[in-house]
C-alpha cells in the first residue's frame, strides 16, 4: 500500500475541514483505494509552518491555530524563510493550496502551485485565483510534468462541476450559464427579505461566520465574478478577468426594493450570467428581480445553483444546498482520490 | 489499487410522480434520505419536497431537462460520478420511474443488496453502419461478456423484432418500456425482465433523434 506525503498551504476554514475528513477517510482510503495519507507540512498565513516529513501532528496543529497560536513548535525543521522555499525543500505527492483568494492576480497561490508541480507533486486547489489568472500555464506544466491540476472546489464546492464537462457531457458546446454562484450575498438578501437592513444582515452573516471580516469581495460581486470567470475559461473556453465582467454588487439593494419586489411576487438575487458570442463570452454579475417560473426564485439561503445551456441540452441546471467547509474538503478529498486514479 | 471500485443498481420503482413517491420507495428500500450524496431528476422537480424529505445539505441536485435527450445519458453521468468517486449514492429520477445507484463504498457501509451492476454504458453515432452492427462492435470493445444480452429493448428506432439470426442478439428477449419517453423506466423494464427469466445479461438502447444512439448494459446480480 502506497502512503502518499501531503502538504497544506493555507489552514483556514477549509484546510483544517480537509485535514479532519482526510482523518475520518483514512480507513475508506486504505480498504477501498488501496493508499493512505499522512500530512508533511502545513503552512499558515499568520500562524507560521510545520514540517515533518515523519508527519505533522495536525491535530495540535489546530488547536494552535484555533487558539490563534504559532504552530512552529511543531516543525521538525526550522529557518524556512518562505512557503516557496518550503514547497521546494520538502519531499511531498500533492500539494493542497487553499490559500484566501486573490482576485486580481491570483498570487501567491499560483507560485505555490506551480513550485509544487514542478517539483513533481500534483497540485490541487480550491482557490479560485490561479484557475481564472493562470489555467492555461497551471495545465500545461502539469501535463508536461505527467501529474495533475485539479480544482472541482473552486466553484460550487463539492458539486463536480468541472469534471461533468471533462466526463459524461464532453464535447458538448457550452453556449452559456446563468446562476447564483455566491451564497454569501443570497443569505444576506434572504436576511433582508425577513426584515433586516442591508447593515444588519451583514453583521448577522459575520456573527454566524457566512460573511468575512472585510465582506466586500461578496457584497459586490467579484466572488461571483471570478466564479463566472473560472467556468468561462474552463468550460467555455474562453479566457476572462474577473475585471472584464460587468460587475454590480447588492448594496444598493434596498428594503423598499425587497418589499416592491415581494409585492410583485418576485424576490431579487445576485445573477450570474455568461452567453458565448462568436468568440468572447460576455459575462455579468448584477442583482436582478426572478419571478417563480424562474429556477433561481427557489434558491434559498447559502445554496448555489447555475443552469447550463448547451448545445445538446437546453438547460442542465445543478443546485448545491448549504454547503459548508466539509463539502469544500470533500471535493478536494474526490480530486485527491482522482488523481490517485489517474496519476 | 483494489480492483472492487463499481456502480451498483440498489433498487428502482414505477411510482415516481410526486416527492411523496419518492420517499415511500426510499423507506420500501431501507434507504435512508442522508445517505444519499446526489439527485438527478429529468423534468420538473419539486426542491422543497424533497429537502423535506431530509435529503442532506451538500447534496448535488442535478436537474435535466425533459425529453429532448435520451435518458440514457442521466444514467450514464451518474454512473461515472459514482466510478470517480465524486458520490457514493444516487437517486436518478423522472416522472416514471425512480432509480437509486450506489457505489462498492456505500454498498458495504449501509449492507445494501445490489440488484445489478452496469457492464457498460456508451455512444455511438451508428450512421455509417446499421444499428445492430454497430451495437455489437462497440458493445464486443466496452463489455465483452455482456456482448450476447438475453433481454433488449431498443427505442427511438425503426428497428423491429425478430432480430436476425446468426446476430449477437438473436436470442435476446425483446423487452416492452411501458413509458417510452423514460430511458430510466426501460433500463427497469430490462432489469425486471431479467429476474423474471432468470437470466443475467441485459441491454437497453436508446436512438436520439440526431442519430446517436446510446446503450446501457445491466448485468444482474
Amino acid at each position: 500500500m502506497h502512503e502518499y506525503k501531503l502538504m497544506l498551504v493555507g489552514f483556514g476554514n477549509v484546510g483544517r475541514a480537509f485535514a479532519r475528513l482526510l482523518e475520518r477517510k483514512q480507513e475508506t482510503l486504505r480498504s477501498e483505494f488501496d493508499f493512505s495519507t499522512s500530512i508533511s507540512a502545513i503552512a499558515t498565513g499568520r500562524h507560521g509552518i510545520a514540517v515533518d516529513p515523519g508527519g505533522v501532528d495536525w491535530q495540535q496543529a489546530i488547536r494552535l491555530v484555533e487558539h490563534g497560536r504559532s504552530i512552529d513548535p511543531l516543525s521538525t525543521r526550522h529557518g524556512l524563510d518562505s512557503i516557496t522555499e518550503m514547497i521546494r525543500s520538502t519531499p511531498a505527492d500533492f500539494l493542497f493550496e487553499n490559500s484566501p483568494v486573490n482576485h486580481r492576480t491570483g498570487q501567491p497561490a499560483i507560485n505555490y502551485l506551480k513550485a509544487a508541480l514542478e517539483m513533481g507533486m500534483h497540485a490541487i486547489t480550491a482557490n479560485k485565483g490561479p484557475v481564472v489568472h493562470a489555467y492555461s500555464e497551471l495545465s500545461a506544466l502539469a501535463a508536461k510534468k505527467n501529474r495533475r491540476f485539479l480544482f472541482e472546489s473552486a466553484v460550487m464546492d463539492g458539486a463536480p462541476i468541472f469534471s461533468l464537462f471533462r466526463g459524461p457531457l464532453p464535447a458538448v458546446e457550452l453556449r452559456g450559464f446563468e446562476g447564483i454562484l455566491n451564497s454569501c450575498t443570497n443569505l444576506l438578501i434572504e436576511l433582508m427579505e425577513q426584515g433586516k437592513t442591508f447593515e444588519e444582515a451583514v453583521e448577522y452573516g459575520k456573527s454566524i461566520g457566512i460573511t468575512e471580516t472585510d465582506p466586500s469581495a461578496d457584497i459586490d460581486g467579484w466572488d461571483a465574478a471570478i466564479k463566472v470567470a473560472a467556468l468561462s475559461t474552463v468550460i467555455m473556453g474562453v479566457p476572462l478577468k474577473p475585471d472584464q465582467i460587468d460587475r454590480t454588487g447588492i448594496r444598493a439593494i434596498t428594503p423598499e426594493m425587497i418589499a416592491s419586489a415581494r409585492a410583485d411576487g418576485e424576490r431579487w438575487k445576485l445573477v450570474c450570467t455568461a452567453k458565448r458570442a462568436d468568440a468572447r463570452v460576455i459575462a455579468k454579475v448584477a442583482p436582478q428581480r426572478v419571478n417563480q417560473s424562474s429556477p433561481l426564485f427557489a434558491i434559498n439561503g447559502t445554496s448555489s445553483y447555475v443552469q447550463f445551456e448547451t448545445d445538446v441540452l437546453p438547460g442542465l441546471g445543478i443546485i448545491e444546498s448549504n454547503p459548508g467547509p466539509e463539502t469544500t474538503a470533500y471535493g478536494l478529498l474526490a480530486d485527491l482520490i482522482n488523481a490517485v486514479r489517474n496519476g | 489499487m483494489a480492483e472492487t471500485a463499481g456502480a451498483f443498481w440498489i433498487a428502482h420503482t414505477y411510482q415516481a410522480q410526486s416527492a411523496a413517491d419518492v420517499k415511500a420507495f426510499l423507506v420500501e428500500s431501507r434507504i435512508r434520505p442522508a445517505w444519499i450524496s446526489s439527485i438527478h431528476a429529468i423534468g420538473s422537480l419539486d426542491l422543497a419536497g424533497y429537502s423535506a424529505m431530509g435529503i442532506p445539505a451538500g447534496c448535488v441536485v442535478y436537474s435535466w431537462p425533459q425529453r429532448v435527450f435520451s435518458g440514457h445519458r442521466v444514467v450514464h453521468t451518474a454512473v461515472r460520478s459514482i466510478l470517480l468517486g465524486e458520490t457514493e449514492m444516487a437517486l436518478l429520477l423522472d416522472s416514471s420511474a425512480a432509480v437509486l445507484l450506489a457505489s462498492h463504498i456505500a454498498v458495504g457501509r449501509h449492507n445494501l443488496f445490489p440488484l445489478a451492476t452496469f457492464g457498460a454504458f456508451s455512444a455511438f453515432n451508428h450512421s455509417e453502419l446499421p444499428l445492430l452492427e454497430k451495437l455489437a462492435s462497440s458493445l464486443a470493445v466496452q463489455s465483452p461478456e455482456s456482448a450476447s444480452p438475453n433481454a433488449l429493448l431498443i427505442e427511438g428506432s425503426s428497428l423491429k423484432r425478430p432480430v436476425k439470426k446468426g446476430t449477437r442478439f438473436e436470442n435476446a428477449a425483446w423487452v416492452h418500456n411501458p413509458e417510452p419517453d423514460s430511458a430510466l423506466a426501460g433500463c427497469c423494464s430490462v432489469l425486471d425482465a431479467l429476474f423474471t427469466s432468470g437470466r443475467k445479461h441485459g441491454l437497453a438502447v436508446d436512438v436520439e433523434p440526431g442519430g446517436l444512439t446510446l446503450y446501457t448494459s445491466l448485468e444482474r446480480m
